[in-house]
């Protein structure tokens, strides 16, 4: 490298005044003696001089007032965003997808305790809309669906049994007064295949007592429970399961019969006068099916009657 | 006096530091102060990326958003000017990248040169026995900025920050994340660059 490219590097230094006394002097000492080097060192001066010296730029008058309104946009395009970002933790880093994942986590565990999936809603809506078109005689609404809670007495007057009642199914009590009535509903909804197993069917009893199934009003419900019990062998039919709520004074019995026993279940209990609905014993208001389609499954609610 | 001066900047950094916590709360005035202190020097830097003021005002306007934006993300570890003009070094970068793929210096430079030979054939300054002409000469400043436009992007930045807004050697440093040397041999080779061209077209 000759000096004058050594000098040529030290340009800014000089220029800045950052070299040390003696290469300063040095530098000096060959910009006197070198005339290339001295008219390249004006030159180099003249440049950052100018570069210095270039124009501030005047922003235009409407920018601080764009930026405003851009920022005032922004501000609110994020604030949505922002609220699900920090929606479970006061920490400004959690990600989205974490926000996101326990959103869905949150209603799924809402779906699974009420066990009621939008499918779900929206089909009884359709039944709903179904049973207002359809020509059968006008029944209550299904409590549930009404919003009223399935334990509740509907608020239609219900039928009420008149006569002697069954002493044989359902034994004296039902003399005193006692009436059973089922809230007939015109499309009954099957059951989905996966929520039965081994015969079983595996739907929580909360949702098996509805308007289809059939609910018995009794002053003496171990008596009538025992009677369908005893009858249940001579209709082919076995006890599923069983279930009291205690605070309430019910008990629920899910039992499965041959599907061509049915009306004679129901005949009987008509008979005995301890049935309302439907219309038309033999019609099929059956809910559910076993998942062999041999047996019908039905739940009957026995209810105290005050 | 130079104890008032330090005594100045660092009342000028905790009123930042006070204005970015409000702006972090949530507080949109504390944020609306920093942009009115900024945006003309956030603009004039975006200007000497760009080289127009359009481009430059889009610049500027992108900057602040996200600056906005990523303000959460802002631990208060340098300076908040250092942060806000690191993001505007940045975003300055890509945005002349990508105008230059575009082919719009060429372009500018084209419709420029036409404009300074008319303008050469209307006045004919006599630059070698009046420097003070050539400093403040219109045509100059214009050719000093196409020969910045012409720089590639990593020289172009340090002239930039260096000579044209003024920051010191150890905040391009930090701006930069270089190393001082590297920052000064940087801007040597770029204003040596500058230099043969504002030769070659004044000799």
């Amino acid at each position: 490298m000759s000096e004058c490219e050594r000098v040529s590097d030290l340009f800014g230094e000089f220029h800045e005044r950052r070299l040390d006394k003696q290469t300063e002097t040095l530098v000096a000492k060959h910009l006197d003696g070198c005339p290339y080097c001295k008219n390249d060192y004006q030159w180099y001066g003249l440049t950052v001089q100018t570069l210095m010296s270039l124009e501030k730029v005047n922003p235009p008058e409407y920018l601080l007032q764009q930026i405003k309104a851009k920022l005032h946009e922004t501000n609110q395009s994020e604030s949505v965003l922002h609220f699900f970002k920090h929606l479970f933790t006061a920490s400004p880093y959690m990600p989205l997808p974490v926000g996101i994942g326990a959103l869905i986590l949150i209603v799924f565990v809402g779906v699974v305790i009420y066990d009621r999936s939008p499918h779900q809603v929206f089909s009884e809506s359709a039944q709903t809309l179904a049973r207002s078109d359809s020509s059968t005689p006008a029944a209550p609404l299904p409590s549930h669906s009404s919003g009223v809670p399935w334990y509740q007495a509907p608020s239609a007057t219900p039928w009420r049994a008149e006569g002697a009642l069954a002493k044989g199914f359902f034994g004296d009590h039902q003399q005193s007064g006692g009436h059973l009535q089922q809230y007939a509903m015109s499309s009954p909804r099957l059951l989905e295949p996966d929520r039965m197993r081994g015969g079983i069917v595996q739907a929580p009893f909360a949702q098996k007592i509805e308007p289809g199934n059939i609910t018995v009003q009794s002053n003496s419900i171990p008596v009538a429970v025992d009677s369908l019990k005893r009858m249940l062998p001579s209709l082919d039919g076995n006890l599923l399961e069983e279930k009291t709520e205690d605070r309430i004074g019910e008990i629920i019995l899910g039992v499965a019969i041959p599907s061509y026993a049915y009306p004679k279940l129901t005949s009987e209990l008509v008979n005995f006068g301890a049935l309302t609905g439907p219309a038309d014993p033999a019609a099929p208001p059956v809910v559910r099916s076993s998942p062999d389609g041999k047996k019908l499954v039905l739940y009957i609610r026995f209810i105290p009657s005050h | 006096m130079l104890l008032l001066f330090y005594a100045s900047t660092a009342a000028e950094n905790d009123d930042d530091a006070s204005l970015v916590i409000k702006a972090k709360r949530g507080n949109r005035e504390a944020f609306d102060v920093l942009l009115e202190k900024y945006y003309k020097k956030v603009y004039n830097l975006a200007y000497r990326y760009v080289g127009e003021q359009e481009e430059a005002s889009d610049l500027t306007q992108e900057i602040f958003t996200a600056a906005f934006q990523n303000l959460r993300k802002f631990r208060g570890d340098s300076k908040f000017s250092t942060w806000l003009f690191q993001i505007a070094t940045n975003r300055g970068k890509n945005r002349f990248k990508y105008l230059k793929r575009r082919g719009y210096f060429a372009n500018k430079g084209q419709t420029e040169n036409n404009d300074e030979r008319d303008e050469q054939q209307r006045i004919v300054p006599d630059y070698s026995t009046n420097p003070e002409t050539l400093l403040a000469g219109k045509q100059v400043q214009r050719i000093v900025q196409k020969a910045i436009d012409e720089l590639d992007p990593d020289h172009k930045e340090i002239v930039i920050l260096r000579d044209i807004e003024g920051f010191s050697y150890e905040e391009i440093a930090q701006l930069l994340n270089l190393p001082e040397g590297t920052t000064k041999s940087r801007l040597h080779r770029a204003r040596m660059v500058v230099k043969e061209k504002l030769k070659r077209v004044l000799s």
